[in-house]
């Protein structure tokens, strides 16, 4: 039989010098989106290194039980002993790159449920600690009981399992949810998107994540602008284009505005506010700027020193590497902007010219972008087009209606039924 | 033609005095500057010059600038501006300041007057949001902007009021009970546009607005410019050690009172008699007539700046 260990759970006194309290405890979703990226962080290197492909993180729960689990490499016993177990990181701690305050899966865990179990081999050794959270907490004992197991021999298996039972009754009352599934996986595919099926597969009770991709896009006649900058060990990358349109072939209004991200973990997404300066520095967001997408990138082998809050779901904007890149951004955006000014006319119809430009865009692969010099957003000058003469006819609001059902298309402005119309009957009766 | 609204083709603008001793005033400024140590020779200057171009023509003759940059928005004026530029240098782009400013190279000086003609807007606070991440250290900002009540029709405090809550959004912040009152929209005026650059220079750590000017005149509508320096504590120093030898329009203190520019009427015989006793003791009357003493004061501190008009016939 093996010898418990224990963990002495004294808080680090590093952990009083964070720069933001902890937060009131974030909802469930977000608790257990937390657990992800512990894993995806650990694997962070490893995964770049791997022979085998993407790593796997598994969750499944139901109504009782929750599980997640990883073939990311394991925790050795000695880290968990030091370092992964105590509230805060010591000083000497190696630095992860997602990882920042050191209490975001233990708060994920301890919140979750009353009977938890941590499993983790490594090839070479591995633990596993079982705790009934009521009964730990009525005892005197700051220590965490720890089991050392074998190690698995083989690092394509080896991992961590994390199972959580007993739910807390709010919890319980949010796996039940109907909305419940629909929102991880929302979150799980926006924050992670741009490491899902790159580095890490994610499974939700057995069905895979699909990254939600943000649709910044370019093509021979318009590129993505990009500037870059470093401030005290944080590199600052900042583009921003116009969106690829969709299968409809239009721009989406919610995919539209500035996407941040921090070490590669999305906190914000598709913002429109004044959090990224929509109508503080950049005019205020409005529907013809659907098209515009801009992405702002913190990395730094440091994280603590990017503006993320502690529960890596928000912006800090105090931070002033933030408040330089705002700056920066609005320069960035404005010629965007310009383009996308001079596509609608007052009566929201898209001007020719632009739209074809549009017409043109694909999505951009980031890894392509980060290649990419920098550089200013520029369309390239259009032949100066064959002269067009305006339609423009009255129509009984019951036809109008009839073709947009017909069309199934009701919230079509008439602007567009008329060009689709006007289209539809030169490529069918008049062919070239 | 079609009649632009710009007060371009409403004011003549040659024939605004006290704009003119504004100008003459930026090119002693400027001269004290190049004495101080910046390469103001070197400077690229970025202006609406409308269809005169008449700062073009006094920082390219007066300065030695070089490198200047004229944009209008309207584009229904560039021939007119093609066949108006002074100088083949002057390059025109017919856009507008939120489309020119990102352009504005960071590793060279500007000097940089966002010249308007209406009250304050969210557009132009936008502007100066932009001029204040964008331009790089050792460069001026000029602003210029109508302080007259923006309302039209109305000069009642509340309007007033509701306009800026509307245009100045989260930049007005805590405004004392009077700031609305006709006598004090500079200050508003200047307050608001102030904060709109402090927010675009945020982050720029180690950069500081060095104010130099806050003039209000009126040719017809009362107006107000602030300006100054981007600069860091090395350009701070330097412009303490500006020459302030009769330059009583610079304005470098935190909460300064505006200089107002008074253009007082002479005759051009009144001008002669007066200028062979500049600069007059205070109390400097003619022998013969009085002048109002307020007059004379102003003539003092402003002859030197003082343009003189006449008529040719042709």
């Amino acid at each position: 039989m093996l010898t418990p260990n224990r963990i002495a759970e004294n808080p680090t006194k590093s952990f009083n010098f964070e720069k933001e309290p902890i937060p009131n405890s974030p909802p469930e979703g977000k608790r257990t989106e937390a657990m992800v990226p512990f894993a995806a962080s650990e694997t962070g290197e490893a995964a770049s290194n791997l022979l085998y492909g993407p790593a796997n993180v598994d969750l499944t729960y139901d109504e009782k039980r929750f599980q997640i689990s990883d073939d990311c490499g394991g925790i050795a016993l000695e880290h968990a002993k030091k370092e992964v177990f105590r509230f805060g990181h010591s000083k000497d701690a190696p630095v992860g790159q997602l990882g920042v305050y050191g209490i975001g899966l233990k708060r994920a865990i301890f919140k979750l449920g009353n009977h938890i179990t941590v499993e983790s081999r490594t090839s070479s050794d591995g633990f596993r600690m079982d705790l009934d959270v009521p009964s730990w907490s009525e005892s005197s004992e700051w220590t965490l009981p720890l089991e050392v197991i074998a190690g698995t021999g083989d690092p394509e298996t080896a991992g961590t399992k994390i199972i959580v039972e007993s739910y807390r009754d709010e919890v319980a009352a949010r796996f039940k949810s109907g909305t419940f599934a629909a929102s991880l996986n929302d979150m799980i595919a926006r924050t992670y998107c741009l490491f899902l099926n790159r580095y890490v597969v994610v499974r939700v009770n057995g069905h895979k994540v699909e990254p939600d991709p943000i649709p910044l896009g370019s093509s021979k006649e318009v590129n993505v602008a990009k500037e870059e900058f470093d401030d005290h060990e944080v590199k600052v990358t900042i583009y921003a284009g116009l969106a690829a349109r969709n299968a409809e072939r239009e721009w989406v209004a919610a995919d539209a505005g500035w996407y941040v991200a921090c070490n590669g973990r999305l906190v914000v997404a598709s913002d429109r506010t004044e959090l990224t300066g929509w109508g503080a520095g950049m005019a205020t967001f409005v529907p013809k700027y659907r098209g515009f997408i801009g992405m702002l990138f913190f990395y730094s082998l440091n994280p603590l020193l990017l503006p993320w809050t502690t529960t890596k779901r928000g912006l800090n904007q105090e931070s002033l590497v933030f408040q330089r890149a705002r700056g920066r951004m609005a320069i960035i955006a404005r010629p965007v902007l310009t383009f996308l000014d001079n596509m609608y006319s007052s009566s929201e119809t898209e001007k020719d010219a632009q739209r074809e430009i549009a017409a043109g865009i694909t999505s951009q692969d980031i890894r392509e972008l980060s290649r990419a010099p920098v550089a200013k957003f520029a369309t390239a000058p259009r032949p100066v087009g064959e002269p067009t003469v305006r339609v423009q006819y009255d129509a009984k609001l019951t036809e109008m209606d009839r073709i947009k059902k017909c069309l199934g298309h009701r919230s079509w402005p008439a602007s567009k039924i008329g060009r689709y119309t006007f289209q539809h009957y030169l490529d069918t009766e008049c062919p070239e | 033609m079609t009649t632009a609204s710009k007060s371009a083709l409403r004011v003549p603008y040659d024939l605004r005095p006290a704009k003119q001793v504004e100008r003459r005033m930026f090119v002693d400024a400027f001269q004290r500057l190049a004495q101080a140590g910046f390469p103001i020779r070197d400077y690229a200057y970025t202006g609406m010059g409308s269809i005169f171009f008449y700062d073009f023509v006094i920082f390219h003759k007066l300065l030695g600038i070089n490198k200047m940059t004229s944009f209008e928005h309207d584009v229904t004026l560039e021939g007119r501006l093609q066949f108006n530029s002074p100088f083949k240098s002057v390059v025109l782009r017919m856009q507008s300041a939120a489309d020119v400013i990102p352009t504005l190279s960071r590793d060279q000086k500007h000097i940089l007057w966002l010249d308007y003609d209406s009250p304050v807007t969210g557009e132009i606070l936008n502007d100066v949001y932009l001029a204040g991440s964008q331009l790089s250290v050792g460069s001026v900002l000029l602003v210029t902007v109508d302080v007259e009540p923006p309302v039209k029709g109305s000069d009642l405090p509340r309007d007033t009021e509701t306009y800026y809550k509307i245009e100045a959004g989260q930049y007005l912040g805590f405004t004392e009970p009077t700031a609305f009152a006709k006598r004090n929209l500079h200050k508003t005026s200047r307050a608001v546009m102030l904060n709109a650059l402090k927010q675009g220079m945020a982050g720029r750590t180690g950069i500081v607005y060095c104010p130099l000017f806050y003039f209000i005149y009126a040719d017809g509508h009362r107006m107000m410019t602030l300006g100054g320096m981007i600069g860091t504590h090395v350009e701070n120093r330097q412009l303490q050690s500006l020459n302030r030898d009769g330059a009583h329009y610079l304005r470098t203190s935190r909460n300064p009172q505006p200089y107002e520019i008074r253009v007082p009427l002479f005759t051009r015989k009144e001008r002669h008699l007066m200028d062979s006793a500049m600069p007059c003791d205070a109390g400097w009357q003619p022998a013969d007539f009085k002048f109002p003493e307020k007059d004379i004061e102003a003539y003092r501190e402003t002859y030197r700046f003082l343009p003189a008009y006449g008529e040719m016939l042709l």
